[in-house]
């Protein structure tokens, strides 16, 4: 992965998020508070700017750290916590330079799930992005073991990514603000497991085509 | 002394309660409040400030951080972590209101940031009538 495709993804997953940020909104109102797709869409138009900016950092470390800067300071709630911190996370992963080998960037994802689950202590099943974080992640690195490419994992991991989100959608929230519904949050999709996939939407599109 | 951070989604539910324990305190223990109003919810920044100007404050060697619902948690705990807060914030499980209650009345006393936090979780125990 180059700095410049690592950029991309981040462009591409703002742009996604804003094509569905009423969607993500929709969602959110059944269970939450109708805000998640606003919400990361206006994070991510601040790591689009912050990445673009003069004097940004051009190696992978830097790069990624402005984007987790960007989502902490622009992202309300636990959305903006968990991921902020999750890619602060990764930045440590990550190499001061201008690419990194497919194993790098793997380890990079694995640190961004287990911030994830460390900062949000959610388990699979509890209904929030984990539920595709964690399995999404674990085929990415089944994939590239199994020797197919960086690329074709990511492809891969995206179309898996969008099955594991709609198979939110039976569970009963255990953490978040789902959680205070009980087995009514039962039946509707989990908007973070849904903006989840399209990032990995975003990661496959990037590589796919560079 | 031990000071208390309070953290809503609402600023102006944090405010409300700030002015509630100053008055139960008498003013005695130094307390922050943070909070959204535009969008509404707690950022990871608003709580890293809101612990330095806490930790400014004269005589105040430690904070305890108590939050609203899980978001705000979630914020706390990677505030102290993205803040370099470790050993100087403590993050306590614990009701809001009854929470901040119990904490500034362990403060008050004088209890470190261990005590305060354990004083406001118990307070999620204690039956209201």
């Amino acid at each position: 992965m180059t700095s410049d495709q690592f950029r991309r993804i981040w462009f591409r997953f703002g742009e996604l998020v804003t094509e569905h940020r009423d969607e993500l909104n929709r969602l959110d109102a059944a269970i939450g508070d109708a805000d998640h797709g606003t919400n990361l869409a206006r994070g991510l138009a601040k790591v689009a700017a912050d990445l673009g900016a003069d004097g940004a950092s051009t190696h992978l470390a830097g790069s990624c750290r402005q984007v987790g800067m960007a989502l902490l300071s622009t992202v309300g709630g636990a959305s903006g916590a968990l991921w902020g911190s999750a890619l602060l996370r990764a930045a440590g992963a990550l190499p001061e330079a201008e690419a990194c080998d497919t194993a790098t960037a793997v380890a990079a994802a694995r640190q961004v799930v287990d911030a994830m689950q460390s900062r949000g202590h959610a388990e699979l099943g509890d209904k929030t992005m984990i539920d595709v974080w964690r399995p999404a992640v674990a085929l990415l690195e089944a994939s590239v073991a199994e020797g197919m490419s960086g690329p074709q994992a990511a492809v891969a991991v995206a179309e898996r990514a969008v099955t594991l989100a709609d198979a939110t959608a039976p569970l009963v929230a255990r953490r978040g603000r789902a959680s205070y519904l009980g087995a009514r949050s039962a039946g509707h999709v989990d908007p973070g497991s849904v903006s989840t996939a399209l990032f990995w939407r975003a990661v496959a599109d990037t590589v796919a085509h560079s | 002394m031990t000071g208390v951070l309070l953290a809503s989604h609402s600023k102006r539910l944090a405010d409300g309660l700030k002015e509630l324990v100053d008055e139960l305190c008498h003013g005695a223990v130094p307390v922050v409040a943070v909070g959204g109003g535009h969008p509404l919810g707690v950022s990871v920044e608003m709580v890293v400030e809101g612990a330095q100007a806490l930790l400014a404050q004269p005589g105040v060697d430690a904070g305890v951080g108590l939050g609203d619902l899980g978001g705000a948690l979630v914020a706390l705990e990677a505030a102290v972590e993205v803040g370099h807060l470790e050993g100087k914030l403590l993050i306590a499980d614990a009701p809001l209101v009854e929470g901040a209650v119990a904490a500034v009345m362990a403060a008050a006393i004088g209890e470190g940031p261990e005590a305060v936090a354990a004083a406001a979780a118990e307070a999620g125990q204690l039956p209201k009538r």
